[in-house]
């Protein structure tokens, strides 16, 4: 298993403009990369072709998010070893859509270092990988400080949350009564 | 440093100010002026693309850049950004300040009161850290070497002002140098004679203050010369500046600085009309009044920054209301950081007393912005002895009366009834020395916008007379 630095790059190096995600099949496109991946005849990794399962054409973010794990598995240098389809197969169909609509567009999972992070960790997360190097409790230690549902739960906790404001604006007006810290200048 | 708290010429102290600093916020310091000495040397300006970074690495952390950011590919259209605005600030601080922030360390340092509805921005001591370096670089690109000696002074900070808090510290990350801040009306002394004595005594590299300020010491004939003259807050115009150069005999830098996010820009060396852009993580753009379109190089329009060092206040786009004009070539002083033109800032205001004696509007300020029951406000002088007040207030303060003639129109306008104008009325009346009448206008609107705070049209009436 390769270190987790690898699919990051990966993901940072994903060829974006052999994309066409316009005419991209999904179906033919994880048919291939598993055939691949196991050299052997597969049924197909979805149970109905997927158009008929998501309304994924409408969706570029997801088809492209697609591709890029596709890559990341399909990747003749990966060391992923074998895969439980069905895993996967939720995780594309639930997982991905989620997480597609907090992290959008596609493009900032090959901007972002940390998002592509985010991304492999997910994978591996889901599949009971486990990167070079690391130890299980490292690894669930590191996804979730990145992880973008758990942040936004957080944020829409603390949202809710009235209590935080009321003791931010009760900080302030305490601090402002306060002493406050020297400056050489005044603004 | 007991020296120079107990020294015989000292004003007479009346708060305990320091730095704040702790050993977490001298390392951050300390790397912040590394990278930003780096970024000067080899002239790395945050572009967009930092900018972009900036907005990315805080969309995680703050529920107010999620909802600006909802839906908005900011990466490729950063121009789609929504704004924010200063009345942003005000009602929404509470989702502005990132999650998880530990609220402790958090400080609200006063506010110069120069504009009708203050902004009580929230800092931390290591953002508020960050002047020690921007200051002195700035310093040193007029060729002030600063001493970081526990026995050396680095700055005085001038104020002239009927009350405001006075005190000595020393500066941690200036390696203990001492810094006071002083004020230069009587008021703050027991003797006056004793401002030049103190000042020579501490013997500051540099004088701080606004223009206000440094006329001020400038009139009562201050005979010190210090490396140099570091004026902030108030518009410094020409004229004051080269007789400030002449009086004090060095150069006089001009700065614009906000309470939001710290030092913007300097007086260029070569120009000093213009200012270039001083922080490396402060991304600057100027916008169209009418349709927020940022404008090219050469166009005047709202100075927008996006970026800085606050953890308490990130910025995404946020609006100053100041004006400006940014220019991007190459400049032959040797910082090639954007210039900046400020358009029509915040000038000078002088109230004058039926007996010709100055006062500073901050003090009116101070009066105002304490009253819980005024939330904006503009003070205007059209006579010798009368101001008028105009005010948006607690509903409490407004019962019983309103009053919207025109102070030039008629001049029978009512006295207040309601006991809290009467209090305010004493209160102004008191500064504004033996004679004067202040009278209030309730319909001052409550936009958050920043707005001109205070008037003399007296003054502007007698110039035209003459």
């Amino acid at each position: 298993m390769l270190e987790i630095r690898y699919y990051v790059k990966q993901i940072l190096n994903f060829p974006t403009l052999s994309v066409d995600l316009q005419t991209l099949s999904l179906d033919a496109l994880w048919f291939d990369a598993l055939l691949t991946k196991r050299k052997e005849n597969l049924t197909p990794i979805f149970e109905k072709p997927i158009d008929s399962l998501t309304n994924i054409n409408s969706n570029l973010n997801i088809k492209a998010t697609h591709a890029i794990l596709a890559y990341v598995l399909f990747d003749p240098d990966s060391k992923i070893p074998e895969i439980d389809i069905k895993k996967l197969r939720t995780y594309l169909l639930e997982t991905i859509p989620a997480l597609c609509a907090l992290v959008n567009p596609y493009t900032e999972w090959m901007k972002d270092a940390e998002r592509a992070e985010e991304l492999v960790r997910s994978l591996f997360h889901t599949l009971d990988l486990l990167p070079a190097n690391e130890t299980k409790s490292y690894f669930e230690d590191r996804f979730r400080s990145i992880d973008s549902r758990e942040r936004i739960r957080i944020l829409e906790q603390t949202k809710m949350a009235q209590e935080r404001a009321k003791e931010i604006l009760r900080q302030m007006k305490q601090k402002e009564e306060e002493e406050a810290a020297s400056k050489y200048n005044r603004e | 440093m007991n020296r120079f708290l107990e020294s015989p010429h000292a004003p007479l102290w009346n708060a305990n100010i320091g730095d704040r600093i702790q050993k977490d916020d001298f390392d951050f310091v300390e790397d912040f002026k590394k990278v930003f000495y780096d970024s000067k040397k080899n002239q790395t300006y945050l572009g967009r693309e930092g900018a972009i970074e900036y907005v990315r690495k805080n969309l995680y952390l703050s529920t107010f850049f999620q909802d600006q950011l909802k839906g908005i590919d900011f990466a490729e259209n950063f121009d789609s950004i929504p704004f924010t605005t200063r009345e942003d600030l005000q009602s929404k601080i509470t989702e502005i300040i990132p999650i998880g922030m530990d609220l402790e360390r958090m400080v609200i340092n006063p506010t110069s009161g120069t504009t009708g509805r203050p902004i009580l921005a929230p800092n931390h001591p290591r953002a508020i850290g960050c002047y020690v370096p921007l200051i002195e670089w700035t310093v040193e690109k007029y060729g002030v070497i600063p001493i970081h000696n526990p026995k050396s002074t680095f700055a005085i900070q001038l104020c002239y002002q009927e009350n405001t808090i006075v005190y000595a510290t020393t500066h941690s990350l200036a390696g203990g140098a001492k810094f006071a801040k002083i004020n230069l009306h009587p008021n703050s002394w027991k003797n006056q004679d004793e401002i030049e004595k103190f000042i020579k005594e501490s013997s500051p590299q540099i004088l701080t203050g606004d223009p206000y300020a440094l006329e001020a010491a400038m009139k009562m004939g201050l005979d010190y010369r210090p490396e140099a003259i570091h004026s902030t807050a108030l518009e410094l115009t020409t004229s004051l500046r080269e007789k400030l150069r002449e009086h004090f005999h060095c150069p006089v830098i001009n700065s614009y600085s906000l309470n939001e996010t710290g030092p913007i820009a300097y007086a260029c060396k070569t120009n000093p009309e213009w200012m270039h852009i001083l922080p490396h993580d402060l991304y600057v753009e100027i916008i169209a009044d009418e349709s927020g379109e940022v404008l090219p190089s050469g166009n005047i329009g709202e100075i927008v920054v996006t970026g800085g060092r606050n953890p308490y206040l990130p910025l995404l786009r946020y609006k100053t209301g100041d004006r400006g004009e940014l220019h991007f070539d190459r400049c032959s002083c040797g910082d090639f950081f954007p210039r900046l033109r400020l358009l029509s800032g915040r000038k000078p205001v002088y109230f004058f007393k039926a007996n010709g004696e100055t006062v500073n509007p901050i003090d009116v300020a101070r009066i105002l912005r304490r009253n819980p029951h005024i939330y904006q406000f503009q003070m205007e002088q059209y006579t010798k002895e009368n101001f008028i007040c105009r005010v948006s207030a607690s509903n409490e303060f407004l019962d019983l009366l309103e009053v919207s003639e025109s102070p030039k129109t008629n001049s029978n306008l009512k006295s207040p009834s309601n006991p809290l104008q009467i209090e305010l009325k004493r209160e102004l009346e008191n500064l504004l020395g033996i004679g004067s009448h202040v009278k209030f206008d309730t319909n001052f609107p409550l936009d958050g916008k920043k707005q001109t705070a205070f008037i003399n049209s007296y003054l502007d009436t007698l110039e035209k007379t003459k």
